[in-house]
C-alpha cells in the first residue's frame, strides 16, 4: 500500500463519496415512498451509500494493477447499478440516473470495451434481483426522488462535460507549447549552425593572420641574422676576436628564433588550406647525407652518436623540402631527448601490400622516451609531450604535428613506438612517387586524411579530354554533385535545383564526396569549403588530381570565399553563402551547357608562358593548341578551329597585329574571338587597330589566374550566344 | 664584377651590399621594379640579384621585362625572396630567374650561385 493511488482511482473514490450516499438517499426515499423498505434494505442502502466506496478504493488500490483493479469496481457498481433498478421496479428518473451514471464512468475510464461490458453486468445485476421480484415494473416514482435525479443527471452531465472541456483545452495549450519549443529549438539549431561556420571562419582567418604575421617577423629577424653574421666577419678582420663570441650568440638566438617563427609560419599554412606540395625527384641517399650533415651539430652536442643506414635507395619523387624537413624535425626531436646515446637514422625502400613502392626513415634514439599518455598527445601542435618539457627542452612542440601533416600530404603518414625510459622510434612512411600515391589515395583505398595540393602530373588534361568527349556522345539530364557537411544546406541545393530541371545527388562529407563523384561522373560539383575532417581545399585537389576526375567543373561554396585560392587549385568559380538562387542557375548554365568546341590556341613567342598557359587552362578542361608566332597560329587554325585565340603580341616573325591582320583579311567571317595578352604598354594607335579585331587586351602580371580564366570563359560565352557579326567580332567584353 | 642588387628594403640592401662588396663585387642599387629594368639597360651588370616584393612594379615583372629585351635578356637573374615556398620557387623561375635563394641570404651559397652563373654568363645566351 505503500504506492500512491492511481490518478482513476483517486478520480472514481471521490465521484463515489459524493454520489453513492446521495444516490442511496433517493433509493431510500423511492423504497420508502412505495411502502417496500425493509430494515435489510436499509442496511443495504447505509453499505451501499457509506462503506461500498471506500471499501471500492481500498480494493483498487490493493492490486498490482490498480486501473484494473478500479475497472473491476465499476463492473460490480454496473451489477448494483442493475440491481437496484429491478430492486426499484424501474422506477423511471432514478433508474435513468443510475445507469447513465455507471455507463459514462464506465465508457469514460475503459472505453467502449468496459462500457460494453458494464451493460451486461447491469442486466446480469437486473436479471439477478428481477428474479426475486418477478421482474415487476412500475416506472412512477414520488416527486422528490424523481425531482433529485433530474438534478443528479444534470449535474453529473455537467461535470462531465466540463471536464472534458479542460482536458481539450489543456491538449491544444500543450500542443502549442510543444510547437513553440520545436521553433525555439529549430532557431538555435540554425544559430548554433552559423556560429559555426563562424567559428570556422575565425579559425581560418587567424590561420591566414599567423601566416602573415610571421612573414612581418622574419623581416625584421633578418637584419638581426644577417647584421650579426656581417659584424663577425667584421670583427675578424679587425682583429677584434674579443667580440666574436657574443656577436656569435646574437647569430645563434636569431637563427633559433627563425627556426620557431618558420614552424608557427608551417603549421598556420597548413591549418589555413595554404601549403602546397612541390613535386619533383631527387636521389635519397644526397638527401639523407644532407640533413645528417645539418643535424650532426645538434647530435653531437648532448655526447650522442648518430649512425645511418641509407644505401642503395635510388631516386623519389616528392617533395624534398618537406621529406628534409621532416627527416630534420625528428633527428633534431631525437637528440633534443637523448643524452650520451644512439641516434639512429634507418632508410630502406619497401614494396607494400598494394604493390606499390614506399620509402621508410626510421629514426630511433635510446632517450628518455615516452609513456602511452605521452605518446597520444605528442603529434597535437601545441603540445609537447608535457608542459614541463618546454621548459626543460625548449621548442614549440610544432615540429611533430608539422611532420604528420606533411606526411600525409605527401600520401604517407607516421607512426611511433616508445618505452618511457628506453627509447623513441619513429617510422615514417612515404610513397617512393607521390604522384601515383595520390592517385591511390584518389582511388579510396586508403584512410589518410592528407590530400595533395599543387601541380600534379602532365597527362591529366589528355585523358580528361578523353572522358569529356566520351561522355559529349550520349545526352542526358544534367547531374550535380553537393558535397556538403550540412544536411540542411544539401537539402535547399538539392531544392533549388529540382525546379531547374537538374539531377541532385549529395555527399556530406569529403571522402564520400569523392567516392561518389567516382561512381557518378556528375556534371558539376558544388563544394563546400569549410568542412570538418577534410576541408574543400583538399577534396578540390583530390578532384584535380585524380584524372577520371581533373575535368569535372567545380564550384566552391562558401562563407568566406577565395576566388584566387580555389582558382589556383583549379575551380571553376565560387558562390558565397548564403547561396543566392539567380548566381547558382547562372553558374549552372555556364557550367551545364558547355560548348561543343573546346579547344584554345595560344600563340606565344616565350616556351614557358606558353606552357604555364597550358597548364592554366588544361586544368580548366580546356584543350590547348600552342603556337609560337603569328604565321605558326595561322597554319594551326587551318588545320582545326579553336573556340578561342589567346594571343600575344611581341613576336618574331609574324606578330600579333600582322596575325590579326591575316585573320581578318582573309574573309574569315566566323573567326574565333582573339584575347590578347601582353607585356608591352600599348600606344593610343595600336589600341585602335586592336579594338576592332580583338575582343579584350589582358596586360600581363597585372592579371590574376583568376581573372585570366574569367576572360576566357567570358569570351566563349559570348561567342557562343552572341551571332558573328560582319567584322568577325564576337560581341563586346561583358 | 659589377652586380645589380634590387632590394627596396634599406637594411637588406647595406646588409647584403657590405658582405658581396666584402669579397670583391662592385654593387649598383635599384629601390623597385621599373628602376632595376632601366639600369640592367644603362649599367650592364653581370648579374642581377633581385628582391620579389618591390614597390612600383614587382620583381617577377621586371624580370619578365628584363628578360623580353633582347639587350638585357643574357644578364642571369637571381631571385631573392623571403617566401621559402615551392611555389614562389616555380614562380621565379616561370618569370625568367636563372637562380633563386631565400632569404634570409646564406652567403656562402649565395656567392657559389653568383659564381656558378656568372661563368655561364659568359657564354652568349
Amino acid at each position: 500500500m505503500g504506492t500512491r493511488a492511481h490518478p482513476i482511482v483517486r478520480l472514481d473514490y471521490l465521484v463515489r463519496v459524493v454520489c453513492y450516499p446521495i444516490s442511496a438517499m433517493i433509493l431510500y426515499a423511492v423504497f420508502n415512498r412505495t411502502g417496500r423498505m425493509q430494515p435489510a434494505l436499509a442496511l443495504l442502502l447505509l453499505c451501499y451509500g457509506f462503506v461500498w466506496p471506500h471499501v471500492a478504493y481500498l480494493w483498487a488500490r490493493r492490486g498490482r494493477d490498480q486501473k484494473l483493479g478500479e475497472q473491476r469496481n465499476l463492473l460490480a457498481d454496473s451489477v448494483l447499478m442493475g440491481a437496484w433498478a429491478a430492486g426499484m421496479h424501474f422506477s423511471l428518473w432514478p433508474s435513468v440516473m443510475l445507469l447513465s451514471g455507471v455507463h459514462l464512468g464506465n465508457l469514460s475510464i475503459g472505453g467502449f470495451r468496459l462500457a460494453a461490458k458494464g451493460l451486461a453486468g447491469v442486466v446480469l445485476g437486473a436479471a439477478c434481483v428481477g428474479l426475486a421480484t418477478g421482474f415487476a415494473i412500475n416506472f412512477t416514482a414520488p416527486p422528490i426522488p424523481t425531482a433529485a435525479s433530474i438534478l443528479g443527471i444534470f449535474i453529473y452531465g455537467s461535470v462531465f462535460s466540463y471536464h472534458s472541456h479542460v482536458q481539450s483545452k489543456r491538449i491544444v495549450h500543450g500542443r502549442k507549447l510543444l510547437e513553440a519549443r520545436n521553433l525555439e529549438i529549430g532557431e538555435a539549431s540554425l544559430q548554433l549552425a552559423q556560429a559555426k561556420e563562424e567559428a570556422e571562419a575565425a579559425n581560418e582567418s587567424k590561420s591566414l593572420f599567423l601566416a602573415n604575421m610571421s612573414h612581418e617577423l622574419r623581416t625584421p629577424l633578418n637584419a638581426i641574422i644577417g647584421y650579426s653574421e656581417l659584424l663577425v666577419e667584421e670583427a675578424q678582420d679587425a682583429g677584434d676576436e674579443a667580440m666574436v663570441p657574443d656577436l656569435r650568440k646574437i647569430h645563434t638566438a636569431g637563427k633559433h628564433l627563425l627556426g620557431l617563427i618558420n614552424e608557427v609560419l608551417d603549421l598556420s599554412k597548413i591549418e589555413a588550406g595554404k601549403m602546397e606540395v612541390y613535386l619533383e625527384a631527387f636521389d635519397v641517399a644526397a638527401l639523407v647525407e644532407g640533413v645528417a650533415g645539418t643535424v650532426e651539430p645538434l647530435v653531437a652536442k648532448k655526447g650522442n652518436a648518430l649512425l645511418i643506414d641509407a644505401s642503395d635507395l635510388g631516386a623519389m619523387h616528392s617533395d624534398v623540402t618537406k621529406v628534409r624537413q621532416m627527416l630534420f624535425n625528428l633527428l633534431s626531436n631525437a637528440s633534443k631527448f637523448t643524452e650520451q646515446g644512439d641516434i639512429r637514422l634507418l632508410a630502406r625502400r619497401e614494396t607494400g601490400d598494394d604493390g606499390r613502392d614506399w620509402m621508410v626513415f626510421a629514426v630511433e634514439d635510446t632517450g628518455i622516451g615516452m609513456t602511452p599518455e605521452q605518446q597520444a598527445r605528442v603529434f597535437q601542435p601545441f603540445s609537447q609531450a608535457d608542459a614541463s618539457t618546454t621548459r626543460k627542452y625548449g621548442g614549440t612542440g610544432l615540429g611533430l604535428a608539422i611532420t604528420r601533416s606533411f606526411a600525409q600530404m605527401l600520401g604517407g603518414d607516421i607512426a611511433l613506438r616508445s618505452t618511457a625510459g628506453i627509447g623513441t622510434t619513429f617510422t615514417l612512411r612515404l610513397p617512393v612517387d607521390s604522384n601515383a600515391g595520390t592517385a591511390a589515395l584518389a582511388d579510396g583505398d586508403d584512410d589518410h586524411g592528407g590530400g595533395l595540393a599543387g601541380e600534379l602530373g602532365g597527362d591529366h588534361g589528355d585523358r580528361a579530354r578523353q572522358d569529356d568527349a566520351s561522355r559529349g556522345t550520349e545526352p542526358r539530364e544534367p547531374l550535380v554533385l553537393v558535397i556538403d557537411d550540412e544536411p540542411v544546406a544539401c537539402e535547399m541545393i538539392t531544392r533549388m535545383l529540382a525546379r531547374e530541371g537538374v539531377r541532385c545527388r549529395a555527399a556530406l562529407d569529403g571522402e564520400s564526396g569523392l567516392q561518389l563523384a567516382r561512381e557518378l561522373a556528375p556534371d558539376l560539383v558544388l563544394l563546400d569549403v569549410l568542412m570538418p575532417r577534410m576541408d574543400g581545399w583538399t577534396v578540390l585537389s583530390r578532384l584535380k588530381a585524380d584524372p577520371a576526375l581533373a575535368s569535372i567543373p567545380v564550384v566552391m561554396v562558401s562563407i568566406a570565399g577565395d576566388q584566387a585560392m580555389g582558382s589556383a587549385l583549379g575551380a571553376s568559380g565560387s558562390l558565397a553563402k548564403p547561396l543566392d538562387r539567380e548566381r547558382l542557375v547562372r553558374l549552372l548554365e555556364r557550367h551545364l551547357q558547355r560548348p561543343g568546341n573546346r579547344s584554345i590556341l595560344v600563340i606565344e613567342d616565350d616556351p614557358t608562358t606558353r606552357s604555364m598557359l597550358r597548364r592554366l587552362l588544361e586544368r580548366q578542361g580546356w584543350t590547348v593548341a600552342e603556337a609560337k608566332n603569328g604565321r605558326d597560329g595561322l597554319e594551326r587554325m587551318r588545320a582545326s578551329r579553336p573556340a578561342l585565340v589567346l594571343l600575344d603580341l611581341m613576336m618574331p616573325e609574324m606578330d600579333g597585329f600582322a596575325f590579326l591582320d591575316a585573320l581578318h583579311d582573309g574573309g574569315d567571317n566566323d573567326a574565333p574571338p582573339v584575347v590578347v595578352l601582353t607585356a608591352k604598354a600599348l600606344t593610343r594607335d595600336e589600341q585602335r587597330r586592336l579594338a576592332g579585331q580583338a575582343r579584350s587586351v589582358i596586360e600581363k602580371g597585372s592579371c590574376s589566374q583568376a581573372e585570366l580564366e574569367q576572360e576566357v570563359r567570358r569570351a566563349i560565352d559570348a561567342a557562343a550566344d552572341a551571332p558573328v557579326d560582319a567584322d568577325g567580332n564576337a560581341g563586346q567584353p561583358a | 664584377m659589377k652586380i645589380l642588387l634590387v632590394e627596396d628594403n634599406e637594411m637588406n640592401r647595406d646588409m647584403l651590399s657590405r658582405r658581396l662588396s666584402r669579397r670583391g663585387y662592385d654593387l649598383v642599387f635599384a629601390g623597385d621594379g621599373a628602376v632595376a629594368v632601366e639600369m640592367a639597360l644603362g649599367e650592364s651588370p653581370r648579374l642581377i640579384l633581385m628582391d620579389m616584393g618591390l614597390p612600383v612594379m614587382d620583381g617577377w615583372e621586371a624580370t619578365r621585362r628584363i628578360k623580353a629585351d633582347p639587350r638585357t635578356r643574357a644578364i642571369p637573374v637571381i631571385a631573392l625572396t623571403a617566401h621559402a615556398m615551392a611555389a614562389d620557387r616555380e614562380k621565379a623561375l616561370a618569370a625568367g630567374c636563372d637562380d633563386f635563394d631565400t632569404k634570409p641570404v646564406d652567403i656562402a651559397r649565395l656567392v657559389a650561385k653568383i659564381e656558378a652563373l656568372a661563368q655561364s654568363g659568359e657564354v652568349p645566351a
